[in-house]
């Protein structure tokens, strides 16, 4: 069987989401549903774990920044190792993903082709 | 369950984490939840329905803590940063007891200003007492008493030299008449006053070296000891000799001869107006 | 843009405490010349006071109860061709390593041999089994002499007297001289305890030379 990535497939969403932009918890939440139109609306609580981990990893960096509303929120940026990381596991995926849907295209009962 | 029992139910999962990223942790989780419960309200939820709805979306709290205490191993980096930081706190008490700030002859301002402007400065009050030869007001001072009270002719030098890896700077010789005390002979003496310090500032400078030097008339005729008045932290010697000279020498003659250090310094003296 | 303030993690926070107690520590050791960690450098410190070069270590002792510095104390011999210095080391409470004593012997006035005495009290507080452990150093430079004679004297009026004999076998070689180091316990710390004859003597058992005291 093909290597399946290193990393978890929420890992690879949070890092593709700070690509971007540097965001707060909540708001990498809405930006998930939001682009993947609602398929990925992983438990809320869940993300923190994930963010941690990238965080020790040194793949991301968080820092505080104040709202002009007075709410002081927690903001992670994608580091520069992270950013390489992130195209590693993106390519890993697109080769990983490219092979199951040729397989599953071939098979004439699933008419996919 | 209300927002705080979620959060407080999550931390208790976490076994592995300081008070202050405890703390960062719980601020992170309310401010999520907030900002949830803020976008809510704006769709017209009230506030009961928005917070069940928000922490039905956060997920099972024994799991969140779970997983993220996960995330949190190895208590390597808290344990060397804390004795790290015992280290630098514990090394702040021999600064507070030490010398440098406490010496009653020579803190460390008089002590960088003697290396760059030597002139002995706040060592005054000591140099009252290294006149006596016991330290107490009665006795009377040796024949080494700082001549510059009362010298005819002053002339400000800067000799320098380099002794092994320290400095020997002469910075004033003074001519004068002074007084034996023991027999009240009057006789014309050359007074020669220099500092030593080692090249690095702050550092020890070689008092068997510098603090033991030999002055010598032009003749050689008399020679005496020229040393360290003070001697205290071993960092800065305030060195003082005085010879016997005969009118009419031009110089005196400093010198050494110990450990391989050997040196012979001729000083200029001034001119006695007659 | 309102203000962002960088937040640390567990290695950053780390790191930076471990450089600042390496920046105290330096400051600590080089410009108050205390907070030793090695007792090495307690040594070098002599050097400096000293100033007459680098002094090599020929041997070194670990003296278990000495009572001025309430513990044990590490005692080095060490020298160069112009000096020869006993010092004594402890690890101090809170300023790491101290130099508890230092005793120098001048070693560059052409003699054949130099002798110095030293001594550190120990045992128990109040006068019981005290003791003094006394040290007897220096430098042959003179290849015929073979076997050395010291006489001290101790005792509430100096009345006793103690003979002790160092061959050179015992001696250690270093830098092209021969380095004795002689220890010896005393019962009591009251009285006199100094050396009152060094004899020197070659291998046929005449006398070389003798030095009242120490030289």
């Amino acid at each position: 069987m093909a290597k399946k990535q290193t990393m978890d497939h929420a890992q690879l969403l949070v890092l593709s989401l700070l690509a971007g932009e540097d965001m707060y918890g909540y708001q990498m939440i809405v930006e998930l549903s939001r682009r993947s139109d609602h398929t990925f609306e992983m438990k809320e609580g869940t993300l923190y774990p994930v963010l941690h981990g990238l965080e020790r990893e040194g793949l991301v960096e968080a820092y505080q920044q104040e709202a002009p509303t007075g709410r002081v929120r927690k903001y992670y940026h994608l580091t520069r190792r992270g950013a390489a990381a992130l195209k590693e596991e993106a390519q890993a995926w697109q080769t990983y993903s490219g092979a199951v849907n040729a397989v599953l295209r071939a098979c004439p009962a699933l008419g996919l082709a | 369950m209300d927002r705080r029992q979620y959060t407080e139910q999550v931390l208790s999962s976490l076994r592995r984490v300081t008070y202050d990223e405890r703390e960062s942790i719980r601020q992170e989780l309310d401010g999520h939840m907030e900002d949830h419960m803020e976008a809510l309200r704006e769709l017209g939820f009230d506030e009961q329905l928005a917070e069940e709805r928000t922490l039905a979306a956060m997920g099972d709290p024994a799991e969140v803590g779970r997983e993220l205490n996960r995330q949190y191993t190895g208590w390597g980096w808290v344990i060397s940063g804390r004795i790290a930081k015992l280290a630098a706190v514990l090394l702040v008490v021999p600064l507070l007891c030490s010398p440098i700030l406490h010496d009653r002859w020579m803190g460390p301002a008089d002590y960088i200003k003697n290396r760059l402007d030597p002139d002995f400065s706040g060592t005054t009050r000591f140099l009252e007492y290294a006149a006596r030869s016991d330290f107490s007001p009665d006795a009377p001072a040796p024949d080494m008493t700082p001549l510059w009270d009362g010298a005819e002719s002053v002339l400000p030098l800067d000799i320098r030299l380099q002794v092994g890896n320290d400095e020997l700077r002469v910075f004033r010789v003074s001519v004068g008449e002074t007084e034996d005390w023991d027999t009240g002979r009057i006789f014309l003496a050359a007074e020669v006053l220099a500092v030593a310090y080692d090249q690095i500032p702050f550092g020890l400078v070689s008092s068997w070296v510098l603090g033991e030097m030999t002055l010598a008339s032009q003749d050689g005729g008399h020679t005496a000891w020229c040393g360290d008045l003070a001697g205290q932290d071993g960092r800065l010697l305030r060195i003082q000799g005085t010879v016997e000279i005969q009118p009419g020498d031009t110089y005196v003659t400093l010198s050494q001869d110990r450990f391989g250090q050997k040196f012979s310094l001729r000083i200029p003296l001034p001119e006695v107006a007659p | 843009m309102s203000r962002k303030t960088k937040l640390p993690t567990r290695r950053r926070t780390a790191r930076g405490r471990i450089l600042a107690a390496l920046v105290m520590l330096l400051f600590t050791n080089q410009i108050l010349h205390t907070g030793y960690l090695l007792p090495r450098q307690v040594l070098r410190e002599t050097e400096e006071a000293l100033g007459a070069g680098h002094l090599r270590v020929i041997d070194s002792r670990w003296e278990p109860a000495v009572a001025e510095t309430h513990g044990s104390c590490l005692v080095y011999l060490a020298g160069n061709e112009y000096v020869t210095v006993l010092e004594g080391t402890y690890l101090s409470f809170a300023a790491g390593w101290t130099s508890q004593s230092t005793r120098t012997l001048l070693c560059d006035t052409g003699e054949s041999l130099y002798v110095e005495e030293d001594f550190f009290t120990c045992g128990g507080a109040d006068g019981e089994n005290r003791k003094r452990i006394y040290y007897l150093f220096g430098r042959v430079d003179d290849p015929d002499i073979q076997r050395l004679e010291f006489e001290i004297r101790s005792g509430e009026d100096g009345e006793n007297t103690t003979c002790l004999t160092s061959t050179r076998s015992a001696w250690m070689a270093n830098g092209g001289s021969a380095y004795f180091l002689v220890r010896q316990e005393f019962e009591g710390d009251r009285g006199r305890l100094d050396l009152r004859r060094t004899a020197a003597y070659d291998e046929a058992g005449r006398i070389v030379t003798a030095v009242a005291g120490g030289t």
